[in-house]
């Protein structure tokens, strides 16, 4: 009796997969038909939508204001997946060359965070980043620090850092919002290459080095390719949820820094244009599709090549 | 197995007189309190092919790393070409290794393999182009250059390992295992092709091997090593008639071994009494290191003969020649295994370990219509048998 076997029983297999079938038909399949629906209706009331079939809806998200949200979206989650993917390489290797004791600590230390809800995370945020939060707090600190110790050595004059301190504008800016989305998408960038890093048989590491390669040449030739993978998908598992972050640029960006989420969520809300959101959040699911595919492409045609 | 004392290689004796091209002096490595290896010394010539030998965990690997640079031993150095390498790091070695797995690149077709060394020493495109094609014509893989890692067989792998190695023309060709991954078809096949391919290039191969027939078969010169320690370096025929103890006896090929209680040297050598044996007069005069005359502990001497040096008689046959040899062993007639030249036969003894006899057809013909526990003799003469320091756990 292998673990397969159940495929040869349709009952055992229906008994197995109905469950999981009808969950996803009611809670994912119908919502998203009905959001579907309402893309294509018209508000008739307050309360009612009709399906009309007009395509206004989709017309309207390229208007100047919607695209230019939309870029900011793009390039907001773009510079915030290549931020992340800089800072989780090392992270990654660290963990999969550390010592075996040493792994499962390092792996709980990244996977913390998830224990902690998101919005506390993110309030917690707001009192480090804010204009007299901590971060501003240690720049300040060390702004105070060195002026003291230019005007000890006689440089005091020259007012070489500025006549005052400036605090640094993080709340209610794009950085503060890529920090966050940074913060918040880190341990989903370091687990893919992780992983990718551990599966990698460190003979071919050795190899390189064998054959006259030092450790930068080992790391850009036969590393990071051999690796790419989990480079690869790290990327999209960082991406694609920065491209519809709502909370952090809600409470980070103070509503000066929208992302696209944030207007889907005024169109339910405030706006009460239900159909013009339901086509912004297709519109954002298309793109993630579009990604998706790309993807695959690439694997394809690596496929194809070897 | 095959007996290699047949083995007529007649490379040591052009090798033995090259200058040592590998010096290890008292390396010692220890893995926090594990100790890897202890105090190894081995000059390896230029030229030769160089086995290192022993079970698992006896080192082997770790001074093949050493070696490479990817160990540092603990204490002493390591001489290439008289100049000490003990800290230079691995891509700074004119030595080259073949890994066990390969290492393949797969992200790279084989020209890209080949060619990576040197293109990391920043050779011209043209020097490049013509030692790739010649080293991949040496390994025969000329018409595969284009092809992908995972378009290879596990054999061509391993050729394009070596063709990679082997493109930067190192002074030494380090092979970690080269055979072990092959089925067994292809490996005696590859076995004889890395001899040539060694004689056709000229550099001294370093092959690490659990195998002792691979070993045999293909080295020059080869170390046995067991728990971080040397126990011998010797030719294939020396270690395998000369082994200096138990150990090592017992590991190139098959020994009998019956523990001695005492030894004593008079005028016609020595008289020796064991447990099993009885008292025996051997024209021992000098002892091996390591064994003492007088009461022997349990870890004293052994005296030793391989299968192939028993000969078996039947029991009732007065008419034998073999009257006057040192050693009689009675017991009764076992099961024959046909190996093709030669046949096994086994010697029951009751409680006693029973005895492994290797004869061949003409010896065998007495013996073929008798029924299994016919009562036979094992003899064994007294220049093969051996007395050697109990080294055996």
């Amino acid at each position: 009796m292998s673990l397969e076997d159940y495929r040869q029983q349709p009952r055992v297999f229906a008994a197995f997969a109905l469950p999981t079938l009808i969950w996803l038909l009611l809670f994912f399949i119908a919502p998203l038909a009905i959001i579907w629906l309402y893309s294509f209706g018209e508000n008739i009331s307050l309360v009612e939508i009709k399906t009309t079939w007009t395509f206004d809806n989709y017309a309207r998200i390229f208007q100047p204001e919607i695209l230019e949200l939309l870029w900011r979206s793009l390039w907001i989650a773009g510079i915030a997946t290549v931020v992340c993917l800089f800072i989780a390489y090392p992270i990654a290797l660290v963990i999969a060359t550390a010592h075996p004791n040493k792994k499962p600590w390092l792996l709980l230390l990244i996977m913390l965070p998830f224990w902690t809800n998101l919005l506390i995370r993110t309030y917690a945020l707001l009192n480090i980043l804010g204009t007299r939060g901590r971060l501003n707090d240690l720049l300040r600190w060390m702004w105070e620090t060195s002026d003291a110790l230019l005007n000890r050595i006689g440089l005091g004059h020259l007012e070489l850092l500025g006549t005052s301190f400036t605090p640094l504008k993080m709340l209610g800016t794009p950085s503060g919002v890529i920090f966050g989305i940074v913060y918040v998408s880190l341990p989903f960038a370091i687990l893919p290459i992780y992983s990718s890093l551990e599966r990698l048989d460190k003979s071919f590491l050795e190899a390189s080095l064998d054959l006259g390669a030092g450790q930068w040449k080992t790391f850009y030739h036969v590393l990071l390719p051999l690796t790419a993978t989990g480079v690869v998908t790290a990327a999209i598992i960082t991406f694609i949820p920065a491209l519809g972050q709502f909370l952090t640029p809600d409470l980070l960006g103070r509503g000066q820094v929208d992302m696209i989420a944030n207007v889907i969520e005024r169109q339910f809300k405030r706006a009460n244009d239900w159909p013009f959101g339901s086509a912004l959040s297709l519109f954002l699911l298309y793109i993630t599709f579009v990604l998706l595919a790309i993807r695959s492409f690439y694997d394809a045609s690596k496929a194809n090549r070897s | 197995m095959t007996n290699p004392s047949a083995d007529n290689n007649p490379k040591p004796i052009n090798t033995a007189l090259n200058k040592p091209i590998v010096s290890l002096r008292n390396i010692g490595k220890q893995f926090g309190k594990v100790v890897a290896l202890e105090d190894v010394n081995i000059d390896i010539r230029e030229g030769e092919i160089f086995a290192l030998l022993g079970p698992s965990g006896c080192g082997k690997s770790t001074l093949l790393r050493i070696i490479s640079g990817f160990e540092t031993p603990t204490t002493g150095e390591l001489l290439l070409d008289e100049q000490d390498m003990t800290r230079m790091p691995p891509n700074k070695r004119p030595v080259n290794m073949v890994f066990q797995s390969y290492a393949v690149f797969p992200h790279m077709s084989v020209a890209d393999n080949v060619s990576y060394g040197l293109k990391m020493d920043r050779l011209a495109r043209d020097e490049i182009n013509q030692r790739v094609s010649t080293v991949l014509e040496q390994v025969h893989l000329q018409d595969f250059k284009d092809r992908m890692p995972d378009q290879l067989s596990g054999g061509q792998k391993q050729r394009v390992a070596l063709a990679r190695a082997l493109v930067k023309q190192p002074r030494v060709l380090l092979l970690d295992e080269p055979l072990s991954a092959l089925d067994a078809k292809l490996r005696d096949a590859m076995r004889l092709e890395l001899v040539k391919l060694q004689e056709t290039v000229g550099v001294t191969f370093i092959i690490v091997t659990h195998d002792q027939s691979e070993a045999l078969a293909m080295a020059d010169r080869v170390a046995v090593l067991e728990s971080g320690r040397l126990r011998q370096v010797d030719t294939p025929s020396a270690l395998y008639q000369k082994p200096v103890d138990a150990f090592v006896a017992d590991f190139i090929g098959r020994v009998h071994t019956f523990s001695t209680t005492q030894i004593e040297l008079n005028n016609e050598g020595a008289k020796i009494q064991t447990t099993e044996l009885g008292t025996l007069q051997l024209p021992i005069h000098t002892l091996p290191p390591g064994v003492q005359a007088g009461a022997q502990t349990e870890k004293g001497a052994v005296l030793a003969f391989r299968p192939e040096s028993v000969s078996i008689s039947l029991a009732d046959d007065t008419s034998n020649n073999a009257s006057h040899d040192a050693l009689k062993l009675p017991g009764l007639l076992g099961d024959v295994a046909f190996q093709g030249q030669h046949s096994i036969v086994e010697v029951t003894r009751g409680d006693a370990p029973s005895i492994s006899a290797i004869v061949d057809h003409s010896a065998l013909a007495s013996l073929q219509d008798k029924p299994l526990g016919t009562p036979v003799i094992a003899h064994c003469d007294q220049q093969n048998l051996m007395l050697l320091p109990d080294t055996l756990k």
